[in-house]
């Protein structure tokens, strides 16, 4: 019986010894030759979808999208000033392009697996808990899809939107910095407020500075 | 070569009944060795990458009891490690991989033994292992690459904590008949094959912070497997001329 409980006791203490191992939330992942493949590339397909077939491979040209499994970190602050008008699909008597547009400051965090959460701050402040990433080496490609309000006086409209970055992570910030935003869906329009962006129109913007270097700069108080 | 080993271990004692006395004493001893360890993948890209062996020193605890003659059942507390190394290419440089765990591990081997004479009894053995991580590391270097060097420690975002194995090996045992005790040393060589999943819950749900790239998805599984060579030394629980504990029969130390 003496054995037993002496056994017991034993493990019991090896039990409790392994109750206190380091318990954080890191792993250190071995990688095959080509690294893995995440298929949130879905939602990216969702977004480039809503385009009219026949203008996605225009709207292909002007925004860079960038493949790969592993995108670099691209956790930080950054200010896009300025931010300029680039192209769309929509008429240009309903959005005049060369346009430069009040400044955007984005901050990207908690990244990994190739997702991260983001702050867009433009007019107000947008929390994004899930940016899907891809890309390789220096450059990437963020994206997420979000549902909008938009007031018009006393009117609002609802809509579903694609949202696009890409750019180069540089020491400085992001280089070539671009991004896109996708009507995807329209509710509530009966008073017809944006007919003019119907469905499938883009707006593709940049960073108007040397290189389209989006800054970094700590601009996010909690 | 026995006759040898008697010389060296004691006198083999030829009473027949004595001989029975022995070999149903209860005994409990130290046992320790080297644990030779690899992980299996069943990732396509990981199964093919080059793996090394790890060699660790492990250690514990058993108790043997006797059934019958022939048959023991010999539960053991042991210290045990694992792991693997696995060398790469990524990006263009050579990255080594690390992985060593530490846990305790509860075994109930079954012992079959062949009593070729009184000091030397061969037997094989098979019997479960299970297994609780209480510790280890995970390393990675990767000189004048992106990911550089990193280590981090093992926890249940990186491992699973549990394992379950069989083991199954061979052995001697040899009956040294000391001034007033018996002393049995047994030399054991097995393979211990891990059924469980290594990975962890979270690192399957992709949930864990992984440190030295900026995405990963976990595919596939990841197994324990090990070879390890014992010796041990153990003592039956009674002196010479006292009365002999049974298991079984007369339970005298249950």
């Amino acid at each position: 019986m003496k054995n037993i409980r002496l056994f017991v006791i034993l493990f019991a203490t090896a039990f409790i010894l392994g109750s206190c191992t380091k318990n954080d939330d890191t792993t250190l992942t071995l990688l095959g030759s080509e690294g893995y493949v995440v298929n949130y590339d879905k939602y990216l397909h969702d977004i480039l979808s809503a385009i009219p077939s026949s203008q996605v491979n225009a709207f292909k040209e002007k925004l860079r999208l960038y493949e790969g499994n592993i995108p670099p970190k691209v956790e930080g602050e950054y200010v896009v000033a300025p931010k300029n008008r680039v192209a769309s699909n929509v008429a240009a008597s309903n959005w005049l392009l060369n346009v430069h547009e009040p400044n955007v400051y984005l901050k990207f965090s908690d990244q990994h697996n190739r997702v991260a959460s983001m702050i867009h701050y433009e007019e107000f402040i947008t929390e994004i808990d899930t940016v899907y990433l891809r890309g390789s080496g220096e450059r990437f490609v963020a994206y997420y899809i979000e549902d909008k309000e938009i007031e018009y006086g006393m009117y609002k409209v609802n809509i579903k939107r694609g949202v696009i970055y890409s750019g180069r992570i540089s020491d400085e910030g992001i280089k070539y910095l671009q991004y896109a935003s996708v009507i995807m869906d329209v509710e509530n329009n009966s008073h017809g407020f944006i007919d003019t962006y119907p469905v499938g129109s883009y707006f593709i913007y940049e960073d108007g500075s040397y290189e389209g270097l989006a800054e970094r700069k700590e601009w996010y108080n909690d | 070569m026995l006759a040898m080993s008697a010389e060296m271990f004691g006198q083999i004692r030829m009473n027949n009944d004595r001989r029975v006395l022995v070999s149903k004493r209860v005994s409990m001893g130290v046992k320790i060795g080297a644990a030779d360890a690899v992980m299996e993948f069943t990732n396509e890209q990981l199964k093919n990458l080059t793996r090394s062996r790890v060699i660790h020193p492990v250690g514990g605890i058993y108790v043997e009891l006797p059934v019958t003659r022939f048959f023991s059942v010999s539960p053991e507390l042991m210290f045990m490690q694992r792991g693997t190394t696995v060398s790469y290419k990524w990006s263009g440089h050579t990255t080594d991989y690390r992985l060593d765990s530490r846990s305790m591990d509860l075994r109930v081997p079954l012992q079959f033994y062949w009593v070729a004479t009184n000091v030397f009894k061969p037997y094989v053995f098979v019997g479960p292992d299970l297994s609780y991580v209480i510790g280890g590391k995970i390393s990675q270097e990767q000189p004048g690459g992106e990911m550089g060097n990193n280590e981090i420690e093992i926890g249940e975002a990186n491992m699973n904590k549990y394992d379950v194995s069989l083991l199954a090996g061979v052995g001697f045992r040899f009956d040294i008949n000391m001034d007033k005790r018996y002393l049995y040393v047994k030399i054991e060589a097995a393979y211990n094959h891990g059924f469980l999943n290594t990975y962890s819950q979270r690192e399957m749900d992709d949930a864990s912070h992984s440190v030295n790239v900026s995405a990963y998805n976990v595919t596939g599984k990841r197994y324990n497997r090990s070879f390890e060579v014992m010796i041990s030394v153990g003592m039956p629980f009674y002196k010479k001329g006292e009365t002999c504990s049974y298991f079984g029969k007369r339970r005298t130390w249950w």
